[in-house]
């Protein structure tokens, strides 16, 4: 059981990432609605892992990334990225991102991160 | 996966953000070079994409995909905010909120011609060549329809055809001499991953953590631009095996396989490649630097989503159990059981929190409906070359989800007929000496119990004795009455049932347009509507709405033994008054009251219960306000003010039965009809 910080600001996408987690024994420890919140949550929430949207107002995902790598230099992220972004994932990716996944992804894509990752 | 349990919070999500793409795209109109709603729209358009994606509804996620990019090209001032794109966009969030709504249904919407729209605005910039070419292939890369040519699966097995350059041998060189191989590594990704580049920066940063790296075919900035099919070689120096390597990079996701060669080559020198990655990280800090901050503070938003039908059931929980309550009170005092006093005193306090709470929970800000309005305005002042400026007030208040969805058209129909109508063109406010911007204002404020609506414009107003001569013209009223019409009563006109929809009725006084059926949806909801009007000067339309359809304030009254709820809405006042005062005016009876002649209906007849009374000298009326008029009910008793519960009669028998609007159950069980004023006769 891995316990993961959701951080997407569209409801329905941490809704459907949520339900692919706990169905598969995964816990979801915070969710957060923007990177600025992701922030804020993150030394409470302190999960083992986080998957991150990249285009959110109030704070994009990369932001929100770094300031987290600074907080915690060993934190595990994982970008939820669409089509369209490779070189906001690239340099995620340079900051300190685990991997990525992109929209539209299914449970399998998501476990197997998991698995990869962990 | 099915994704059919997510649909509902789908639709949800998706309306909010077409909404917030509307508000941003007017905001846009007014303020082209406004960042903050070009940001907003990229956003939207973006969280639409990836939802849309999701769910697997193709067609919306091509075209927000597509409005994406123009957006981003529109932020990064590539192409410029013209009236065409925004007629483009706003024709773009018109088909989004068409394939939203029919999600559903199988129905194709073709979106090419929009696609086309796109593709021309953001051909107009100066690198049209190089943004087609992205647009083109990120599209098709949705589509699914990619056709990638396959590496030859002899080519996989090759050996290292790769150029070194003398740097880059001598770097080889330095390598082995300290003990570390040199190895080439092949890495072939997975057809069906997306963002190759990404993909590949992962296996670079896997590969840095074991070695050096020394070169990559293609070259490192190829790879980030995804100039390369699908698989590249790094050449590098390490201390670990080929087992280790191996295993590694075959750990990321989407790689396919990964082929090690050992290289071993002449002279190199490292530094070259170590100023060409601090050049790098250099590079990528910039860039990171420059993506914007926003550091408004965010709330969280404590609430949840619930069906309206739970909503719909708890509040008729509640009538249940105030009907009960009532019904124990009066068991109570029947019985005359004092020590019930307390806790029936109680049991009246907790309800009615009860009740307050649950109505509450009912309540949606009148915004939900009023934010369509800014866009269905400006379109229609556009298609008409007015120009108007429309003011929305007080739309924060909140009104019972039910009212709120049923308000909807009769405020677009009063919206309608103050553009179309109200507002003369721009050259006739000019001749008057108006400012040439017609205001139709828009607000709405809280009364005690009711919401008030008004709908306000600064047009050519009304004149009473052109709608007299319509309604006698179209055979509604005969000359005779008309002429007896007070200029109020004469506005009212236009409410009657055949008054309006004919083009006469635009032509000449400008108002008409379905306001029989504004004023029955109204009326049908509890509330009223009044209209005032100045020649010249405008209009103004006064909705008044109940806070809640499911509990009304009644006055009860008896006629011939059955009892009848009247909606307070309704009441003027009640009065006594003396059997032979009652005059008869043209086979009507009437009384004077108060200097006002008041028509009366004998409730007796008007039910058909006849009275097995004698005709009392003294009778009840309850004054009632009709169609901006007052009436008197003729009634036998008034039993007081009370609280009921509408149990509506639409079965199929008893909908089109006129002059009831409900029925409720009475504390002693039985049952009392609700009469609906407006459709009386």
């Amino acid at each position: 059981m891995v316990k993961v910080m959701i951080v997407d600001d569209a409801a329905f996408m941490r809704m459907v990432i949520k339900d692919i987690l706990t169905k598969n024994g995964h816990e979801v420890v915070a969710e957060c609605v923007d990177g600025l919140d992701a922030v804020n949550k993150y030394p409470e929430a302190n999960p083992e892992l986080v998957f991150m949207d990249i285009v959110m107002p109030n704070m994009e995902g990369i932001d929100a990334l770094k300031k987290i790598m600074e907080m915690d230099p060993d934190a595990k992220v994982v970008m939820c990225s669409s089509i369209g972004q490779q070189s906001v994932v690239t340099d995620a990716l340079k900051t300190g991102a685990l991997d990525f996944i992109v929209k539209p992804f299914d449970a399998a894509k998501v476990l197997e991160v998991i698995g990869k990752v962990m | 996966m099915d994704m059919s349990e997510y649909k509902e919070i789908f639709k949800a999500e998706s309306d909010e953000h077409l909404q917030q793409l509307n508000d941003s795209l007017l905001g846009l109109e007014q303020n082209p070079n406004e960042m903050e709603y070009i940001n907003t729209m990229f956003r939207s358009a973006h969280t639409l994409k990836g939802m849309s994606a999701t769910m697997g509804f193709s067609t919306i996620s091509e075209l927000t995909h597509e409005m994406e990019n123009l957006m981003d090209m529109v932020r990064k001032s590539q192409v410029d905010v013209s009236n065409e794109l925004i007629d483009i966009l706003f024709e773009c969030l018109d088909t989004l909120e068409a394939l939203v709504d029919t999600v559903d249904s199988d129905e194709k919407v073709d979106i090419s011609h929009l696609q086309a729209n796109m593709a021309s605005a953001m051909e107009g910039t100066l690198c049209t060549q190089d943004i087609k070419e992205t647009v083109d292939s990120s599209t098709n890369i949705i589509k699914n329809e990619i056709i990638k040519e396959l590496p030859a699966e002899n080519e996989s097995e090759t050996e290292i055809n790769v150029e070194l350059s003398d740097n880059e041998k001598r770097a080889v060189n330095d390598a082995s001499a300290e003990g570390s191989r040199v190895i080439s590594l092949k890495v072939i990704l997975d057809e069906s991953c997306v963002l190759k580049s990404a993909r590949s920066t992962l296996v670079l940063i896997n590969i840095t953590k074991m070695g050096e790296i020394i070169k990559c075919e293609p070259s490192e900035a190829e790879l980030e631009d995804e100039k390369f099919d699908l698989e590249f070689t790094v050449i590098f120096s390490t201390k670990s095996t080929d087992e280790e390597i191996v295993d590694t990079i075959k750990k990321i996701s989407e790689v396919k396989d990964v082929i090690p060669t050992t290289v071993s080559e002449s002279n190199g020198t490292e530094k070259k490649e170590q100023d060409k990655k601090e050049a790098e990280t250099e590079e990528s800090n910039s860039t990171n630097k420059t993506a914007v901050k926003r550091p408004d503070a965010v709330k969280s938003i404590q609430s949840v989503r619930v069906n309206i039908e739970r909503l719909d059931n708890l509040m008729n929980l509640v009538g249940e159990l105030i009907i009960n309550k009532i019904r124990l009170n009066q068991l109570a005092s029947d019985l005359k059981a004092k020590d019930l006093d307390e806790s029936l005193a109680n049991l009246d306090r907790l309800t009615n929190e009860i009740q307050t709470e649950v109505m509450e929970s009912r309540m949606v800000p009148i915004d939900q409906i009023f934010s369509r309005f800014p866009r269905m305005v400006r379109d229609l002042a556009k298609s008409e070359g007015k120009q108007i400026n429309l003011i929305i007030e007080g739309k924060e208040i909140e009104l019972d989800r039910t009212v709120l969805d049923e308000i909807g058209d009769p405020l677009v129909h009063l919206l309608r007929n103050a553009v179309d109508h109200g507002i003369e063109s721009q050259k006739e406010r000019k001749e008057l000496g108006k400012p040439v911007a017609g205001l139709v204002r828009l607000s709405a404020s809280r009364q005690r119990n009711s919401v008030l609506i008004e709908v306000e414009d600064d047009g050519k107003g009304m004149d009473p004795d052109n709608l007299r001569d319509i309604a006698v013209k179209k055979g509604i009223i005969s000359r005779e009455e008309v002429d007896k019409l007070s200029d109020t009563e004469a506005l009212n006109l236009i409410f009657m049932p055949g008054f309006s929809g004919a083009k006469v009725v635009t032509d000449i006084s400008g108002r008409g347009v379905g306001m029989d059926a504004v004023k029955t949806k109204i009326e049908a909801l509890g509330g009223s509507v009044k209209i005032s009007s100045v020649q010249g000067q405008g209009s103004i339309m006064k909705l008044q709405l109940p806070l809640t359809v499911a509990i009304i304030q009644s006055l009860m009254v008896t006629v011939a033994n059955e009892t009848y709820a009247v909606p307070l809405g309704n009441v003027i006042r009640d009065v006594g008054i003396k059997a032979s005062d009652i005059k008869t005016i043209e086979g009507k009876e009437v009384i004077l009251l108060r200097g006002e002649v008041l028509p009366l209906l004998r409730l007796h007849n008007v039910l058909d219960c006849p009275t097995e009374q004698e005709e009392k000298e003294n009778l009840i009326v309850v004054v009632v306000e009709r169609m901006g008029s007052n009436i008197g009910l003729v009634v036998d008793e008034l039993l007081g003010q009370q609280e009921v519960i509408i149990k509506s009669l639409d079965n199929k028998l008893l909908k089109n039965l006129k002059g009831f609007a409900g029925a409720t159950i009475l504390g002693d069980g039985s049952v009392a009809l609700i009469l609906d004023i407006a459709t009386l006769i």
